[in-house]
């Protein structure tokens, strides 16, 4: 690991300032960017410590809503009174995630900065990888691949965001807000994963010295049904091959009066798909409206070649969520 | 690919003071800046309890307590927890006498190497405190079995493997860690 | 008094386990240490440039803290081992550092050492060397059908495929075996291949050297699990006498089959202290430890049973194809069981072994018969659904009484209680032939079942015996606490034969200093070390009677005090041999493709149980390895370039099933006078065979290739199933 300078901010305009310079990066839980600075991954010349601006929060909004400090670890988020009565998917994605250790570490603005776990991405010693050198290639695209995205795979970068906590985000309707050097800004979770241009070295909207200062949630509805379903390849401590939120509002006749379906382990951002929540939108639930409402999540899916399986995995996966959020 | 450095004199990298209640006892430590928390309790404080099995956040074995919360010690820096309280396996017993836990471990046999097992501990007590507080896990949404608003009242086997899959042991020594955790669960 | 043996007494060392006072090879502290870190090769086959190798060196070199890069091109000449000190196992006769080819990925290229482990880790990853790859050989088969032409280059770097005769030393257990009948007879047969991927230990402790030199005596200490062995080739790497060389180590963190030979790494840690005068400190990265201490390869296995209308078996074959490095010999001796654990007049076994571009493998619990029971164990369940027959009732039906490959009786065999007993406990009689019939809440249920062997081993060992004036007596040998337990047993067993209370005996283990034993392995300490200890303690209570009362509190401790050795076993008329039986449940959704192992009925018949509560813990630790391989465990890796890619998955606190494990406990006096025959490895023999029999009950599926991935399980299309 290369050394590099220690800075502590006691303010929020304080980090923004110090990581105004070229190779500073925040650092907070760093259960992601230490891990990547002892691999050589990520070589920043200052850490901006973040870890006691106080941004440890969860309180509700004048909306009815909640606003969650970027401070806050997983673990607070996920156990919090406020998130278990009223978001239970967002608690239930959270503790799908990782260990209970690394969730005490992480904090809500780290899990949404992380970065994939492609292990080309994570490996510098292959040559091949648009995002650590834009225009070098993609080793996972001809290599193994079978953990990678089956959306939006036609493009420089194929690998997966790796978070649990932004797909039941993505399901919740999630506003991230962001203050910069030119000010303050706010950005849904679609909005936070694009980066201005496709340049595959961004994994999101965010420029430099950006600084997420808190994620809100809208006013939940009194009778939510959310389930948030992760497969992987163990029982526990392992990523996503595939993870489902599925959030559905059922009116007084037991019909879809809203849902939200957001996949994880597929793309390199939480993906919703607007065209099967559609579908589910105004009809009863059933097997088959539930088959039909994942064909349509799936139908523009393009797997790789080591990643086709995702597809029926996916599949039945959407399935599956929502038959378990519906019995909520 | 990084590239080699030519230059002549290279600045040394910088250390910090920082200080760390360990187990009680404030130390003063002169660190790398880089350096983890785990190496600076293993070769600095020679404390050796706590173990490197990965170095990666991968399997647990560095589980310590930093402001009594149970973390990984190979991923946290140093200094970027000055200040803090820091509790390892070494400042469990009272003198000769055994905190239950490490008695319960002894009891049902809660190890074979004995490598993972100050992390399986530290994990342990920290599991048992997360729960009485109604701390939740993953195992709390099964679907036959959801006590998410008020948290489970007792741990069930299933959610105290669901809360200690986060420390992998080689050896297979799993069923006899959880008895012994079950054990003092039970006796509280 | 009350005898300990068969009780399950604590672990001696487990106070010192859980208050963190136990030490590893990695907590020894050693004033004035500096740290080394490996760098490695990234390529699988090729060289480096000298030049490049002196420029890496000068920029490692100038990096802060830096006191020393080794390199091959300033490594001092170690010396090639001589062939006989291979003991035909896996060790490297070139030694390392010794010339700029490439001979795998991982291969060690260079040993920096700094103040730091922060600066020493920074160092290394300073130094670029200019590969010049060549092509490499990264699969057996390519080997075999005539990618590499045999050689030798100084009979230290080979190619091409080989045929080995037997298993290491042990003349007994021949790769390539053939009775009966030249020609297949008919019959109904089952004939497929099976595959078993790379598999790592994974110990949690990473391997550890810290290497001090004192006037020209060197003491290491290292996880080993073999310190005879360590100590004498690290004497002949570095032309000094044994006697100038100490080895400690007194716990290691689990071995699993690796640790026990020299591995490279520890000969270069020795180098590097030598050259700064420093003790030297070296751990290895979790990645180095899947290129560096050895791994189980890769195996492809054809199996082909016959058996007759009743279901006699009349022809075994088992042909199985695996590799290893160009520069040592290992064979994984996957067709080993098949030779003897069901009754079959004609046999064929073979082994080839390819030599690619790849680490060294060596020894991983169960050697051979963790793969090949894998293999012989799902060949058996597929032979008895051809017949239509129930997969127990088949095993019952081909039991051999006799080794047959000798016609030695077995000296105590008690493999059809086992199959009865766990059949009882786990409900096999309810069990439906029919695949698919059994279901719960949806998702299909399987039982499957399988026989578990591992052979009786023992070697020579020897025991020290000390009583001190008070009367306490230290009985120790060069063993090693792994996790086995061993130094517990050894005390009981030393209890109970002196007649002294537990807490008067003890017995230490992991230093050179003590009397000579064999490689904690091969499931061989208890009958070896065991046979020794006893013979001490034996003699300890004849002297110890025969002193007269008046005898003082130092001359009585200098007349028990003594070494005493074992042999390697008697000469007899039987084999000793130990068994058991597998019984699980597997549950499989097929929708999202996940497997879960959710109950385990083991019951094995090794003999003597010393400890039940230690043995138990044993196999437990056993089927959950075999759970790994079944279901998860392989090295992920780029083709193109063979390196190593993502995290290796065991299993996790998550992953077990709910445990019932039980003994028959029948002595056994026909390989040491203890009546053990050893339980570190027969938990893993058979759990995948029986896990993908289990899933085959579930889904209908015969899934040979291992590890069983998700994708396998997921639900099939109409057209793609096969039944």
């Amino acid at each position: 690991m290369r050394t590099f300078d220690h800075r502590r901010a006691g303010t929020v305009d304080d980090a923004i300032g110090l990581a105004s310079v070229p190779g500073a990066r925040y650092f907070a839980g760093g259960t992601n960017l230490l891990d990547l600075m002892k691999s050589g991954v990520e070589n920043p010349t200052v850490l901006v410590d973040v870890n006691r601006l106080g941004l440890d929060a969860v309180v509700r909004t004048a909306a009815g809503g909640i606003a969650i400090g970027s401070g806050v670890t997983n673990s607070a988020v996920a156990n919090h009174p406020l998130v278990r009565t009223d978001y239970p998917v967002l608690s239930q994605a959270i503790l799908s995630g990782a260990t209970t250790q690394i969730r005490n570490m992480a904090t809500v603005g780290g899990n949404l900065m992380q970065r994939t776990r492609c292990p080309y991405f994570m490996d510098p010693r292959f040559e091949r990888c648009n995002k650590r050198y834009p225009g070098s290639g993609c080793a996972a695209r001809d290599g193994f691949n079978r953990e990678h995205a089956v959306f939006g795979t036609g493009g420089p970068c194929v690998a997966v965001h790796p978070s649990d906590m932004a797909v039941a985000l993505a399901a919740l309707d999630a506003v991230v807000h962001i203050k910069g050097p030119h000010g303050p800004r706010a950005a849904t979770i679609s909005q936070f994963f694009s980066p201005p241009a496709a340049d595959p070295d961004r994994d999101n909207g965010m420029a430099a010295a950006d600084f997420i200062t808190s994620v809100e949630l809208p006013a939940a509805a009194d009778t939510v049904h959310g389930w948030y379903l992760k497969v992987r390849d163990r029982r526990s401590y392992a990523f996503a091959l595939v993870s489902v939120a599925a959030v559905l509002r059922f009116d007084s006749d037991g019909v879809v009066a809203s849902a939200a379906v957001a996949l994880g382990g597929v793309a390199d951002r939480p993906w919703r798909v607007p065209a099967a929540e559609a579908v589910l939108t105004g009809r009863r639930p059933t097997p088959q409206l539930f088959r039909s409402a994942a064909d349509t999540a799936l139908a523009d899916a393009a797997p790789l070649s080591h990643n086709g399986f995702k597809l029926p995995l996916a599949r039945n996966a959407v399935m599956r969520a929502l038959v378990l959020a519906t019995g909520r | 690919m990084t590239t080699g450095r030519t230059d002549v004199t290279v600045p040394p990298p910088p250390t910090r003071r920082i200080e760390l209640t360990v187990n009680g006892v404030t130390r003063t430590v002169e660190t790398d800046v880089r350096s983890t928390l785990l190496d600076l309790l293993r070769e600095s404080l020679a404390l050796t309890g706590t173990k490197k099995g990965c170095d990666h956040g991968l399997c647990g074995a560095c589980t310590v307590e930093v402001d009594h919360e149970r973390v990984l010690s190979c991923l946290t820096l140093a200094v970027s927890i000055d200040g803090a309280a820091v509790g390892t396996v070494e400042g469990f017993a009272d003198g000769e006498h055994l905190d239950p836990l490490q008695q319960a471990f002894v009891d049902h046999d809660g190890f074979q190497c004995g490598y993972c097992t100050p992390g399986q501990l530290c994990s342990a007590r920290a599991m048992l405190r997360e729960h009485a507080r109604g701390d939740l896990s993953a195992a709390s949404f099964d679907p036959a079995d959801r006590d998410v608003v008020d948290g489970p009242q007792h741990l069930s086997e299933n959610e105290i493997r669901e809360r200690m899959a986060g420390n992998i042991c080689r050896c297979g020594a799993y069923a006899n860690i959880v008895a012994a955790i079950s054990a003092v669960h039970g006796a509280s | 008094m009350v005898a300990s043996v068969g009780l399950p007494v604590n672990r001696v060392e487990g106070v010192d386990k859980v208050t963190g006072k136990a030490r590893y090879s990695a907590d020894t502290q050693v004033a004035g240490v500096a740290y080394a870190a490996l760098v490695q090769a990234q390529i699988p086959h090729g060289r480096v440039t000298a030049e490049s190798v002196d420029a890496a060196a000068a920029t490692a070199s100038a990096a802060p803290g830096v006191s020393y890069v080794l390199t091959p091109t300033n490594c001092p000449p170690l010396q090639v081992l001589p062939k006989e000190l291979t003991w035909d196992l896996p060790l490297e006769r070139r030694p390392p550092l010794s010339d700029l080819t490439v001979q795998h990925m991982g291969q060690h290229m260079a040993l920096v050492v700094a103040d730091s482990p922060e600066n020493a880790v920074h160092a290394a990853s300073l130094m670029d060397f200019d590969y010049i790859a060549a092509p490499a050989h990264l699969d057996a088969t390519e080997v075999v059908s005539g990618g590499g032409a045999a050689d030798d280059v100084d009979e230290l770097i080979r190619h091409g495929a080989y045929r080995p005769d037997h298993f290491v030393k042990l003349t007994d257990e021949k790769l390539q075996d053939f009775r009966g009948p030249r020609g297949e007879p008919p019959g109904i047969k089952v004939d497929q291949t099976y595959r078993t991927a790379v598999n790592a230990h994974y110990p949690i402790e990473l391997s550890a050297t810290v290497a001090q030199w004192d006037d020209g005596h060197l003491t290491v200490h290292d996880c080993t699990r073999w310190i005879t062995g360590e100590r004498r080739v690290l004497a002949a790497y570095l032309n000094i006498p044994e006697e100038r060389i100490r080895v400690v180590s007194p716990l290691v963190g689990g071995a699993f089959g690796s640790k026990s030979f020299l591995w490279m790494h520890v000969v270069l840690c020795a180098v590097a202290a030598r050259e700064v005068g420093r003790p030297v400190k070296l751990v290895l990265t979790r990645d180095q430890m899947f290129t560096s201490t050895g791994h189980r390869p890769r195996t492809e296995q054809q199996v082909a049973l016959v058996a007759d209308a009743a279901g006699t078996i009349v022809s075994t074959e088992h042909h199985t194809l695996t590799e290893t490095s160009t520069v040592a010999h290992f064979c994984e001796p996957a067709g080993v069981s098949s030779r003897i654990l069901y009754q079959s007049p004609r046999l064929a076994v073979t082994h080839t072994v390819a030599r690619i571009h790849a680490p060294t493998p060596c020894f991983m619990r169960g050697p051979g018969e963790a793969p090949g029971l894998f293999a012989l164990e799902m060949a058996m369940d597929e032979l008895a659904y051809a017949l239509g027959r129930d997969p127990l009732a088949l095993r019952m039906d081909n039991l051999a009484d006799v080794d047959q490959t000798d016609g030695r009786p077995w000296s105590s065999a008690h493999l059809a209680r086992c199959y009865t007993t766990g059949a009882r406990r786990f409900g096999w009689d309810r069990r439906p032939l029919q695949s698919r019939s059994l279901q719960r809440n949806g998702i299909r249920v399987g039982w499957g079942m399988a026989t578990a062997t591992y052979p009786g081993r023992r070697m020579p060992a020897a025991c020290r015996v000390e009583t001190d004036a008070d009367g306490h007596v230290r009985f120790s040998a060069a063993t090693h606490e792994i996790g086995t337990g061993v130094r517990t047993v050894m005390t009981q067993l030393a209890a109970d034969t002196t007649g002294l209370p537990l807490s008067q005996v003890s017995f230490e283990s992991g230093d050179s200093s003590f009397p000579d034993a064999p490689y904690s392995g091969a499931s061989q300490t208890s009958a070896s070390v065991g046979s020794a200890v006893f013979a001490a303690a034996q003699e300890w209570r004849g002297r110890a009677d025969a002193l007269p009362a008046t005898a003082d509190g130092p001359g009585r401790a200098a007349a028990l005090s003594f070494t005493t050795a074992s042999g390697p076993g008697p000469d007899v008329d039987t084999v000793s041999r130990s068994f058991g039986a597998h019984f699980c449940e597997v549950e499989v959704d097929e929708q999202i493709g996940r497997a879960t192992v959710t109950r385990w009925v083991a019951v094995m018949d090794c003999g003597r149980v010393l400890n039940p509560k230690l043995a138990t813990n044993q196999v437990m630790g056993g089927i959950l390895f075999g759970l790994g391989m079944a279901l998860m465990e392989q090295v992920p890796h780029d083709p193109h370039t063979g390196r190593l890619l993502g995290e290796y998955y065991v299993p996790t606190h998550a992953d077990r099933p709910a445990f019932d494990i039980s003994f028959v406990d029948s002595s056994d006096y026909g390989l040491d006078p203890i009546g053990v025959r050893g339980i570190g490895e027969i938990g893993v023999c058979g759990v995948a065979g029986a896990i993908a029999n289990a899933i085959h009950h579930a889904t209908g599926k015969w899934l040979r290739q291992l590890p069983i991935t998700l994708e396998a399980l997921l639900e099939p299309r109409d057209d793609d199933r096969e039944d």
